[in-house]
């Protein structure tokens, strides 16, 4: 614990420092807010239907390019090197990094949520507690597969450019599963079918949160 | 302590280093010179457990893979990079050390190691401010903060000035005397010379012979010297 919580302490440090990764990630997401209220003129029910999908479409752009960010942060000075040779256990380097990256999403979507709100103007979300719901475990998911594929691209030539096309394809049942929870707490319309993707999200969630705490070393070692 | 047989690493078809035989003794220290790509770099990267190898590491008797952590726990590295953060202060990079290593009384321990590298006066200014003397007065500080038993220092001095010289090697020569051991990768043998017991070299992944710095006198060594003993020729 000792050592995650000095992980994190590092990487919120150096953001509060910088503020590179929140200032791209949110200005990424703003522009995209921006593009969707003008590019797209929908109103009233349309705007309700709208929102899931840009806004989960907006949170997975923007996030992507956080993580890369995040996790290339260490080995850009080398410092990767140094967290190696440290005696923890290597699932500590996950799981501070997927801390670290938790919170970096939250606060990208206290920003990122009301933005989109506010561009849609729909009025209130009819289930604000699932919706809070739809978007924590979708963020969960997000974070957790972002996190570890972040490590492997890390290794790779150009890591910024392969990040998206490695991280998309595993993100399609949380992105479909987070859309259709979303969707269900603005309509205030839940069906059989939102209880299975929150059941889905959930076991994606644990899955992918336990797999690569556990072979972390071999990843980082490979 | 530290026992490797038969070490050696490759790069796809490339041999970088050939099977190696190479020991290092309690309070033991070591030189190794060469030429650029000689593979200095990379015999201490395997023992620091940075490069994938082949061949079989022991420490303290047991076989590095079974005792890995505890390896680890007694490794003090430099590398060419000083592993620090740029934007975070000296005291902030060493307390991080200082809890990846779970040391007791942290602050005592990074307070001493600044002092000890004269860095204290400037403990709490971002690091990408630092000169590259700097810097490595910190890399300094952060491989030995957790009082390592075994020391692998790529050029640990380069870059810093005559001074820090001094006190590097003070605080090295005050390491060895507390029974820890060192291997050196240097291209200035003679700087390491007052410390160091063994001086071996390296050239074409291969170690080339050595000479025992309490057998020759510093001005009669040279890499051609360690070649030529070790053929049997006395130099």
């Amino acid at each position: 614990m000792r050592a995650v919580r000095a992980l994190v302490r590092k990487d919120v440090l150096l953001e509060r420092r910088s503020w590179e990764t929140l200032a791209a990630t949110g200005a990424f997401a703003f522009l995209l807010a921006v593009m969707f209220h003008f590019g797209f003129d929908i109103q009233g029910g349309e705007a309700r239907r709208f929102f899931p999908g840009a806004l989960w479409i907006a949170l997975l752009f923007a996030g992507t390019l956080g993580l890369a960010k995040g996790a290339s942060g260490d080995d850009a000075e080398g410092n990767g090197r140094g967290l190696a040779m440290a005696p923890i256990d290597r699932s500590a380097l996950f799981v501070g990094k997927f801390v670290y990256h938790l919170m970096l999403m939250a606060v990208v979507e206290l920003v990122v949520v009301p933005l989109f709100l506010a561009a849609f103007s729909f009025g209130a979300v009819a289930w604000p507690g699932l919706f809070i719901l739809g978007l924590a475990l979708g963020t969960w998911g997000f974070v957790a597969i972002g996190t570890l594929m972040a490590t492997v691209a890390g290794e790779l030539k150009g890591a910024g450019l392969i990040m998206p096309i490695i991280v998309f394809p595993l993100l399609v049942p949380v992105a479909l599963g987070g859309v259709a929870v979303v969707e269900a707490a603005v309509l205030g319309e839940m069906d059989p079918r939102t209880m299975t993707w929150i059941r889905l999200l959930v076991v994606y969630d644990v899955l992918f949160t336990a797999i690569p705490a556990m072979l972390y070393e071999y990843i980082v070692e490979a | 302590m530290l026992v490797a047989r038969g070490l050696s690493v490759s790069a796809g078809r490339r041999t970088i280093l050939w099977p190696t035989d190479f020991e290092l003794r309690p309070g033991e220290w070591k030189a190794l010179v060469g030429p650029n790509g000689a593979g200095k770099s990379t015999l201490l990267k395997a023992l620091a457990l940075l490069v994938p190898f082949q061949g079989a590491l022991y420490f303290m008797g047991d076989p590095v893979r079974k005792v890995e952590s505890a390896y680890r726990r007694e490794l003090g590295v430099v590398l060419h990079e000083p592993l620090v953060y740029r934007g975070l202060s000296a005291w902030e990079n060493l307390m991080l050390y200082a809890d990846l290593y779970d040391l007791d009384g942290a602050e005592e321990a990074v307070r001493a190691q600044l002092e000890a590298v004269d860095l204290a006066t400037f403990a709490h200014e971002p690091v990408g401010r630092y000169s590259r003397g700097m810097l490595q007065r910190l890399a300094l500080a952060r491989a030995l903060l957790h009082r390592p038993r075994v020391l692998l220092l790529d050029e640990p001095i380069t870059g810093i000035d005559d001074r820090g010289i001094e006190d590097a090697i003070a605080i090295f020569a005050a390491a060895k005397r507390q029974g820890v051991s060192a291997l050196w990768v240097t291209h200035r043998w003679d700087r390491a010379w007052s410390v160091v017991d063994e001086v071996v070299q390296i050239k074409g992944g291969r170690l080339h012979g050595s000479v025992r710095t309490d057998e020759v006198e510093k001005a009669r060594w040279s890499p051609e010297h360690a070649a030529a003993k070790q053929v049997g020729i006395d130099p």
